[in-house]
């Protein structure tokens, strides 16, 4: 008299074990889902943490650019500039890209003698002490838009180094 | 443009998470789940409004909720499968006073909570006094005697 557990009943309700069984399924596959979300997540891959935090040196060793892979949109990033050897009186680091469309420059630090700049490029002169042996530039910026953003920092016209921050929305 | 598909992704986000849940969230409803409630309404309404503090904002925001809850009222009623898809159908747990076992443990309930709602709603004793015991939609279980 009694059916088997996995098959439709009629009364008192209209079930449809065919479709309860792939419900389960799915909230299984959710659960795998929201779990790894969580463990990405705590590791970084949205913004803030060791698979985000990144840092990339040009060529000749000179420049070198800590940043942010993943980024959100609306909240801060942050970007450091360093560089290792300098020469002359002055030094010229330009930021280029995209980026300078879509994303608002909440802090500068230390002020540049000149800023200036060309198209989406933003330039910046500094002056050179001399006993100073490097220099660091920190910049706190905010993306207003979200996208894949490829960067381009320039140091002097002749070390670059390339990368590409990801903003999600 | 932005408003509303801030309001419609937040709907969806939200509406995926509380199905992966499970119905289980909803049956059990401790203070605990009251403030954790609280705590997602704060969450959700930062990305709902971001920087926006206008009343047209927010007006727009709620017409969008609402409208997206009446289109999918509407779909639900044209189509029974979306229906299935999004609330579920019912389940039977406990048949003649016989605990279907395989279904309990599926659906995330023990005995006990069966038990539990038979005693706060029809004041019945044990699992051979119940009829059936169905899971509804809505999260709740309920439970028809033995007559």
């Amino acid at each position: 008299m009694h059916k088997p557990e996995d098959e439709s009943r009629r009364y008192p309700v209209q079930e449809n074990m065919r479709w309860q069984r792939i419900e389960w399924r799915i909230q299984y596959v959710g659960y795998v889902v929201l779990f790894s979300l969580v463990i990405l997540g705590a590791c970084g891959l949205f913004s803030k943490g060791f698979l985000s935090e990144r840092q990339i040196t040009s060529a000749d060793g000179n420049l070198r650019v800590e940043y942010e892979r993943f980024g959100l949109r609306d909240s801060n990033m942050h970007l450091t500039l360093r560089v290792a050897k300098l020469r002359g009186p002055h030094f010229t680091l330009s930021i280029s890209g995209e980026e300078m469309d879509h994303f608002q420059i909440q802090s500068l630090q230390p002020q540049p003698l000149s800023a200036r700049s060309e198209d989406n490029q933003l330039i910046l002169t500094y002056a050179v002490n001399r006993q100073q042996a490097g220099a660091t530039v920190w910049l706190g910026v905010q993306p207003k838009t979200y996208g894949r953003y490829p960067v381009t920092v320039t140091l002097n016209d002749s070390s670059d180094v390339q990368f590409t921050q990801w903003v999600y929305p | 443009m932005e408003t509303v598909l801030r309001a419609a992704s937040m709907y969806l986000i939200l509406m995926v998470v509380l199905k992966i849940a499970g119905r289980r969230t909803l049956l059990e409803m401790t203070s605990f789940d009251l403030i954790l409630l609280l705590i997602i309404s704060e969450a959700t309404q930062q990305a709902l409004l971001g920087d926006d503090f206008s009343v047209t904002g927010a007006s727009l925001t709620i017409i969008t909720l609402i409208v997206i809850d009446i289109l999918f009222g509407m779909m639900k009623s044209h189509f029974p499968r979306l229906e299935l898809l999004i609330d579920g159908g019912s389940l039977i747990l406990v048949e003649n006073g016989k605990l279907l076992a395989m279904r309990a443990r599926k659906a995330g309930i023990s005995e006990d909570d069966i038990l539990l709602s038979a005693r706060c709603t029809q004041g019945l004793e044990r699992l051979d006094q119940i009829k059936f015991a169905i899971l509804e939609k809505n999260g709740k279980i309920s439970i028809v005697p033995q007559s």
